[in-house]
């Protein structure tokens, strides 16, 4: 009996020990779509600067302030984006453009105010 | 002398302000062709007809910033330069019509082919179709059917359609789009109108931003960071500035002057 415990027991530790190695496959397997460890730094970057879009309104001017400085310097970075990433380059560079625009019309708005 | 040459004149001015008169006359737009777009950057060296690339299609399942913010599709006809290639690549048209992408439980057909021949060259004919009679699946009239008109011609009203919910457009593409927090907005506003005839207009910040977001406007169509400082004109409007980017090409036309112009004469 005391033996059959311990097999039990043993095969449970390593079913546990397993499973999360078997997550990890599945997810290399599968390029874990969408999610943020699959993206390179510069995207993730973007995601983070640009979420704020839609209430860059109710944003302070020192928060606008720093997502501008941000903005530009991930302008740098993509346009560091090799040859062969050319139309990636475009359209990110222009998305990026589109959130820095209004990040800094926002912001000087509110300064006039 | 004298008077004869003030008569030619005053002819000359009258015949001129007449021709303007006719010029900007409004007439409400086919909408079956209104928002149509002719896309053909490469089509005809590879042996294709241009793309018809129809808005009434697309924004009744799309907002515009999806397109035009998040998938990087230029605002001015021709200024993308979209190629098969790159929706092959996943850009442009091929950031959805991937083949694999699913939009209302229905599997996006994929954009594009090396080889535009056999099953391939059907599935091409379905956005190179200009010219060619049944190469499209989706017709306009049997699409739009049930969706609600503007009080004047058959233009579509895609705000009522979307409060009637016969449409929902999806403002998020999964891989692409950044999750955005909740939006804010400000409150709506009057523009004094410079006609006698025409209502002040009431600006909605709330009924664009649904489908626009904010950057889509600020700073590029909108630059002006202080309400009341610039002096809109219809002329500037209709020749597609400010609203005119948008009013004259894509979402209802200038005809409908009681769209915008919604305060009663005084």
């Amino acid at each position: 009996m005391p033996y059959r415990k311990g097999a039990i027991a043993s095969r449970r530790l390593s079913v546990s020990a397993l499973l999360p190695w078997l997550i990890f496959a599945w997810l290399f397997a599968n390029g874990a779509p969408g999610s943020a460890w699959a993206m390179e730094e510069w995207q993730q970057d973007f995601n983070e600067i640009c979420v704020s879009t839609q209430e860059a309104e109710a944003l302070a001017p020192e928060a606008l302030g720093k997502l501008v400085s941000r903005c530009d310097a991930l302008r740098n970075k993509i346009e560091q984006l090799g040859e062969e990433r050319n139309t990636e380059r475009k359209v990110y560079l222009k998305r990026l453009d589109m959130c820095r625009g209004l990040y800094d019309y926002v912001l000087r708005m509110k300064e006039q105010q | 002398m004298k008077r004869i040459m003030a008569k030619k004149v005053w002819v000359i001015v009258l015949a001129c302000l007449a021709f303007a008169g006719v010029a900007f006359a409004r007439h409400a737009p086919v909408p079956e062709n209104y928002g149509r777009v002719i896309i053909k950057n490469f089509s005809r060296k590879a042996g294709l007809a241009p793309v018809v690339f129809d808005h009434w299609l697309h924004r009744s399942m799309f907002t515009c910033r999806l397109c035009h913010v998040d998938i990087g599709f230029a605002m001015e006809g021709g200024a993308t330069k979209i190629s098969a290639a790159l929706n092959m690549e996943g850009y442009y048209c091929g950031a959805c019509h991937d083949g694999k992408r699913e939009v209302n439980n229905k599997q996006v057909f994929a954009a594009c082919a090396k080889t535009p021949a056999g099953q391939d060259a059907k599935r091409c004919n379905r956005c190179h179709s200009k010219d060619k009679k049944g190469a499209r699946e989706i017709e306009f009239k049997a699409f739009t059917e049930k969706l609600p008109r503007l009080p004047r011609g058959d233009a579509i009203d895609w705000e009522k359609g979307e409060d009637s919910h016969l449409i929902k457009p999806i403002d998020i593409l999964e891989g692409i789009s950044v999750k955005r927090s909740k939006m804010q907005t400000q409150d709506d506003f009057a523009i004094a109108s410079k006609a006698s005839w025409a209502g002040d207009i009431i600006f909605s910040h709330a009924k664009h931003v649904i489908w626009n977001g904010c950057e889509l406007c600020h700073p590029e169509i909108f630059p002006s960071t202080k309400q009341g400082t610039v002096n809109y004109s219809m002329l500037e409007i209709d020749m597609g500035q400010y609203c005119g980017v948008c009013h004259t090409k894509v979402s209802f036309s200038l005809y409908f002057c009681e769209k915008c112009h919604v305060k009663p004469v005084q």
